[in-house]
């Protein structure tokens, strides 16, 4: 048994109020004007032929999209597949960003769609019995070494309650409160209206709080 | 209760050797895409889309190229104080003081441009509807997608190319035209110019001095063709280059055969010709070749926008590759001191604190991590820093 609940890992909301919350960006304004300003210059030159820039632009993003990769996907390897895909997309579709500033929201939602691709990829292998993914980045295994025994239990007792949730729900719950994004953000990255993140986080908090509290 | 998302439990340490081999990976594929018969096809098809719209578009004029803010060229273009000129389609020219172009023909399939005295730029953007045509009197450029650079003076003309292909034609021009390609040049002089020493170059060979009016730019290639010696020609674009600008870095590296990487790292004269031998060596399998032109890059280019990367890339090759962790320590701190980009800096910071440990160096691996720490406090290698050098 362990000593805390899961609440105790949680944000504090009830599935219930998922919606009701009031979303504010997590960076200073200022912050976030800054890096837009910076996005926009090196996109800027990306288009016009600097390969340097593309590689520069990689470094800015690589980071969090192989953290987010990896929290959605637990599995280093694809991940990493998962970032060069976006990547190969994103340089070749950066015709289509219209706001050279918004590069970093779009190439998540880049990832974010391919991510859900890939969890496709692995139903239909696992339907033939040939889904080989090695899931060796669970949350209990991304857990900071600071973190104490009965928390490192509750992600584990997460990590159970996530193996349960469809792709949409899975990914919308990570979004959520793993990364900690907005609403609105996640709509955005995951391509679909507010109300069906709701309706999905809502799921999926039910789910995660049945497994959690039938002991599974 | 926390309103903390749970990624904050979660380790933020990435290994930066993940995000260093995407990238190769990246790369690597890129390069093989464009090789893909598949987009060649599309191409194609885009192409003949395009030439379908163009063709139903009448008249020319309608979409003839203007500035970037939108407004028609004007009847003399002239030095912008400051800024270069930008053209709707991406294009930017850079004009001396004084230097003055004159658009004569500006259509949606065409701009021709009569350049006075004075010495101008041209950064023309790759694959446009329009064949540009600069007329600088004793020679016409004609320009697909390139950057190159036109000096002219009373007696000569000079064109540089910097990228890309330009064809250099005139009444003076040895065989009436000269094709040039990146980091060839060529000078026109007429007849009351002084005359021009008979011993040209071979192709690959030294540059004379054939102008001392005009700059003897560093970018010095291959041959200078000129009226006194039209026997002179051009050296052929050789035939690594469209294999390395394709991203195939194995044909590339083959093409250029035994001692290909030593020969070209001697032969470079620019900063950009040294990065894509070291490109070809590094991407095609062959790091420890790659070392040397970009230590040549960093000893007579230290002032290019490239050399805060190359050296990166140098100590990044020396430190994974090499197993000389000095030598990594040294071009990481070099990288450091030569400003490179945001995104790469704190990559660097951490790869300069991994090299001194790796050394022994225990004094400066400290040294290097109180460098990291005070520069990036919220670090995403901070845990790796803080093993390596306790």
């Amino acid at each position: 048994m362990y000593a805390l609940s899961v609440s105790t890992l949680l944000p504090s909301r009830a599935p219930a109020e998922v919606g009701a919350r009031e979303d504010t960006p997590s960076a200073p304004r200022d912050a976030a004007d800054d890096d837009r300003t910076i996005d926009a210059r090196i996109v800027g030159a990306i288009r016009e032929g600097s390969r340097r820039a593309e590689e520069e632009l990689y470094r800015r993003h690589a980071p969090s999209l192989l953290r987010l990769a990896t929290r959605l996907l637990r599995s280093t390897e694809d991940a990493r597949d998962v970032v060069q895909d976006t990547w190969v997309t994103a340089l070749s579709d950066l015709g289509s960003l219209r706001d050279a500033g918004a590069a970093r929201a779009w190439l998540h939602t880049v990832c974010v769609r391919l991510v859900h691709r890939r969890f496709r990829r692995r139903k239909l292998l696992a339907l033939f019995g040939l889904d080989r993914t090695e899931e060796d980045a669970k949350l209990e295994q991304l857990a900071s070494p600071e973190l104490g025994p009965d928390e490192r239990a509750e992600l584990r007792a997460v990590d159970r309650a996530l193996d349960a949730l469809p792709a949409e729900e899975k990914i919308a719950w990570v979004l959520r409160h793993v990364e900690g994004l907005a609403l609105e953000e996640i709509a955005g990255a995951a391509g679909c209206s507010l109300a069906t993140v709701k309706r999905r986080i809502a799921a999926a908090d039910a789910t995660v709080t049945r497994l959690r509290e039938g002991g599974r | 209760m926390s309103e903390r998302p749970l990624g904050d439990k979660l380790t933020k340490d990435l290994d930066p050797r993940a995000i260093d081999e995407v990238w190769d990976r990246i790369e690597a594929r890129r390069g093989r895409a464009r090789l893909a018969p598949r987009l060649a096809l599309l191409a194609g098809a885009l192409a003949l889309v395009l030439l379908f719209v163009l063709r139903g578009r009448a008249p020319h004029e309608a979409v003839a190229i203007r500035l970037a803010t939108g407004e028609l060229l004007p009847p003399s273009l002239e030095a912008a104080p400051s800024h270069d000129i930008v053209l709707d389609e991406g294009s930017r020219l850079s004009l001396s003081a004084g230097t003055k172009l004159l658009p004569i023909v500006n259509t949606g399939r065409a701009l021709a441009l009569t350049m006075g005295p004075g010495k101008a730029t041209f950064d023309v953007t790759p694959n446009g509807p329009r064949t540009w045509t600069v007329e600088a009197g004793l020679a016409t450029v004609t320009v697909l997608g390139t950057r190159f650079v036109v000096v002219r003076e009373e007696h000569r003309v000079r064109v540089e190319v910097e990228r890309g292909h330009v064809r250099v034609a005139g009444l003076r021009v040895p065989n009436g035209s000269v094709d040039l390609v990146a980091g060839q040049w060529v000078t026109i002089e007429d007849a009351a110019a002084a005359p021009v020493r008979a011993s040209a170059p071979p192709p690959t060979g030294p540059v004379p001095s054939s102008s001392p009016a005009l700059p003897t730019s560093p970018v010095a290639p291959s041959v200078v063709p000129s009226v006194s010696a039209p026997r002179a020609a051009l050296s052929p674009e050789p035939e690594w280059h469209p294999l390395a600008k394709k991203g195939d870095y194995g044909a590339a590296y083959d093409a250029l055969g035994k001692d290909g990487i030593a020969r070209e790292t001697k032969r470079a004269t620019v900063a950009s010709e040294l990065l894509q031998v070291a490109d070809v060596a590094r991407l095609s399998g062959h790091p420890a070749q790659a070392v040397a032109p970009l230590e040549r890059l960093l000893a007579e280019h230290a002032g290019d926008p490239s050399a805060p990367q190359a050296a990166f890339t140098l100590g990044k090759i020396q430190l994974d590759a090499l197993g000389n962790a000095r030598g990594a320590a040294a071009a990481f701190e070099r990288a450091i001191a030569l400003g490179l980009p945001g995104a790469l800096r704190e990559d660097a910071f951490f790869r300069r604190v991994e090299a001194y440990a790796k050394a022994g160096d225990t004094t400066s691996a400290h040294a290097a991590r109180a460098s990291y720490d005070a520069a990036f406090p919220e670090g995403r290698y901070r845990a790796k820093v803080a093993a390596l050098a306790p």
